[in-house]
């Protein structure tokens, strides 16, 4: 093939969802990667779906390209399962982390949603891509573009210690693509044991973080009503990510009493508080790109109880805005990252998060050079410059062929 | 059942307030309507009110008409301050024995040594204690001095101690210089939840009377699955219920037995 105008190399990166109100930390990853690797001179296309819900995969975009961000945009309608009754049987038996036939387990991937025109464009077009690299694990969109052209596959998996991880098809994939590029080290070793024949080309690439100019914590509590100091949820209302347990060990905290705090929480899902607790839970909903960084900035601490995370984006963007995170210690990720930055605090149970909630109203300045630790381990470790030269060093071979 | 907590609260207030406040939580826990009631205007308490001498007496009469039950902390000044003279000891006592009369269910909570000065109150106090259906006081000897006192059943006097780490004090947070503060932060974390759950399961064993036969308390907290149903599907009420679930295994414990 040859490299049109001179550029650094031709790059396809492939996520099922993409756009604003698209909530997930693999998502936006990519979608930046992408952009900052277009500002060094690779030429860049992000093939993607039509979809912005990752449970009902409507489709919601129209189909067709676009320019954005000097990468070019292609979206791909998606299909709807042929049965929602298979789906939910296979779904159980996976769940139930039953072992599944390998045919088994591709009518499982194909149960939620699949895109056929995105893989037809891959297969006709793949050659002409210097990379194409694919994220996150556990979608059809990966998995089955990574059996394009795997001598050109980098898989950002994104893995979560969970049952879908297991698979037999995800092992595959792992194994026999060129390259896998991880966000952290537990990440890394968790790959190791899903996949022992790992692609050799593996590395730990992390995830940048932009970081804001400027934040306006006052005027974000003025636009949304909040008068008392608040810790925050930021992200997908749902089980999988901790939410209903946050809710229960947080009820648990404030009924001890003498906690001057309330809990604010953003992104989609349906918050479902319960009526006991709708005085101190407040559901903002969706928050804007811009409005996002004040959030960080306004709150007392994030709070992450999510155990499935392969990076945990928002950790970085409260660290950065100078607020501490207090965070599950089940989480193998975060706790990773909160030990090794120095940055927050973990909680086992509501008797911990309670106490960690006494130390934000009790200590303060304590809290304040908590957080200080971890903003100097966001800049030191994950500034976008600095993962993307990682990014370049693991494209390098696979840019150097057509040179 | 609605249930009044009265007395100094958190924040700060210092262990024994926590150690209310765990109750009140405990109780909320289980299904009970509970309210808070402090002296102190900067405390979390649902209401805060003047409540030393005459004050609190008057303030527990009015509000029985709203109440079922009354946990009432009796510390220093509230209602006797060390000052408090002979004569107005004997008509506080007398008036808060009226008062808390009005109500179904009765636990005072006495601090260590009991803070009424001059005694526990002679005759005057007898309708106080009289009207208590759980004395629970921290020490034997506090007990001792409460058994021959007029009105006092000792058979409902009730002996809790403080958890060790209560009695050690709470461990402070560390300086914001603290070389390690992570590793200081955490520790002092894990040593106060360490405490909180023994709290916890103390008061799951306390919240019965000793004495009597079963009581509206307890079918109450029996039905408190009933009450979690009203939340099923949130998990937000998953803490509570682990909560309400000792209390319940506490009950069915002494029912059996």
């Amino acid at each position: 093939m040859t490299v049109a105008g001179g550029a650094a190399g031709r790059l396809a990166f492939v996520t099922p969802r993409y756009g604003e109100g698209v909530v997930g930390g693999a998502e936006t990853a990519i979608a930046e990667a992408a952009r900052g690797l277009a500002g060094r001179g690779y030429d860049v296309e992000l093939l993607t779906t039509c979809a912005k819900s990752h449970v009902s995969w409507a489709n919601e975009h129209e189909p067709g390209s676009f320019r954005e961000h000097d990468v070019t945009i292609r979206r791909f309608r998606t299909a709807p399962p042929a049965s929602r009754l298979v789906a939910a049987e296979l779904e159980g038996r996976v769940q139930r982390r039953e072992r599944l036939s390998a045919e088994d387990e591709l009518a499982w991937v194909n149960s939620r949603f699949k895109a056929p025109d995105l893989q037809l464009y891959l297969g006709a077009n793949a050659a002409g891509y210097d990379a194409i690299i694919l994220a996150p694990y556990l979608f059809w969109s990966t998995i089955y573009g990574s059996a394009v052209l795997p001598e050109r596959t980098i898989v950002m998996p994104c893995l979560h210690d969970e049952c879908y991880a297991y698979l037999g098809v995800v092992r595959h994939m792992l194994e026999s693509v060129a390259g896998i590029w991880f966000l952290t080290d537990p990440e890394h070793q968790l790959g190791h044991r899903v996949a022992p024949g790992l692609a050799p080309r593996h590395r730990v690439v992390g995830s940048g973080v932009d970081v804001p100019s400027h934040y306006d914590p006052a005027g974000f509590r003025t636009r949304h009503g909040l008068e008392r100091p608040f810790v925050l949820y930021a992200g997908r209302r749902e089980a999988g990510k901790g939410w209903p347990d946050l809710l229960g060990a947080f009820a648990s905290a404030i009924l001890g009493g003498g906690l001057p705090f309330d809990l604010v929480s953003i992104g989609g899902g349906a918050a479902g508080i319960p009526e006991g607790l709708r005085e101190q839970v407040i559901d903002l909903g969706f928050v804007s790109s811009e409005e996002l960084p004040n959030a960080f900035a306004a709150a007392e601490a994030l709070i992450q109880p999510s155990t499935n995370e392969s990076f945990s984006r928002i950790l970085m963007e409260a660290w950065l805005a100078g607020t501490p995170v207090i965070a599950n210690a089940a989480g193998e990720v975060v706790a990773w990252q909160i030990e090794r930055s120095q940055g927050g605090l973990t909680y086992r149970d509501e008797h911990d998060l309670a106490n960690c909630l006494y130390f934000l109203a009790e200590a303060p300045k304590a809290a304040e050079a908590l957080a200080a630790n971890g903003r100097e381990y966001v800049l030191s470790h994950y500034r976008w410059d600095i993962v993307l030269d990682e990014m370049e060093r693991s494209l390098a071979p696979f840019c150097s062929r057509t040179r | 059942m609605r249930v009044l907590v009265v007395g100094t609260l958190p924040p700060p207030g210092g262990a024994a307030a926590r150690e209310l406040a765990d109750l009140a939580a405990t109780r909320q826990a289980a299904g009970d309507e509970v309210e808070l009631l402090s002296p102190d205007p900067a405390s979390s308490a649902h209401r805060t009110r003047r409540l030393d001498g005459l004050f609190l007496a008057v303030e527990l009469a009015w509000l029985s008409r709203r109440f079922d039950a009354l946990v009432l902390r009796i510390e220093e000044d509230l209602p006797c301050g060390r000052d408090t003279g002979r004569v107005a000891r004997a008509v506080v006592l007398g008036a808060l024995g009226a008062a808390v009369s009005r109500y179904a269910e009765v636990t005072l909570r006495l601090d260590s040594p009991v803070p009424i000065p001059g005694g526990v109150g002679g005759r005057a106090a007898r309708a106080l204690w009289a009207a208590a259906d759980a004395i629970v006081v921290r020490a034997a000897a506090d007990r001792d001095e409460l058994v021959p006192a007029p009105g006092v059943h000792p058979d409902r006097i009730v002996i809790e101690e403080h958890p060790p780490s209560l009695s050690a004090g709470v461990p402070q947070w560390p300086e914001s210089t603290d070389p390690e503060l992570q590793t200081a932060v955490l520790e002092v974390v894990r040593t106060r939840a360490a405490r909180d759950r023994a709290a916890v399961a103390a008061r799951a064993t306390l919240s019965v009377p000793a004495t009597g036969g079963p009581r509206r308390s307890q079918t109450r907290v029996l039905g408190v699955t009933k009450l979690l149903a009203r939340h099923a599907g949130h998990r937000a009420v998953g803490s509570a219920r682990r909560v309400a679930g000792a209390v319940v295994e506490s009950h069915r414990g002494q029912r059996s037995s």
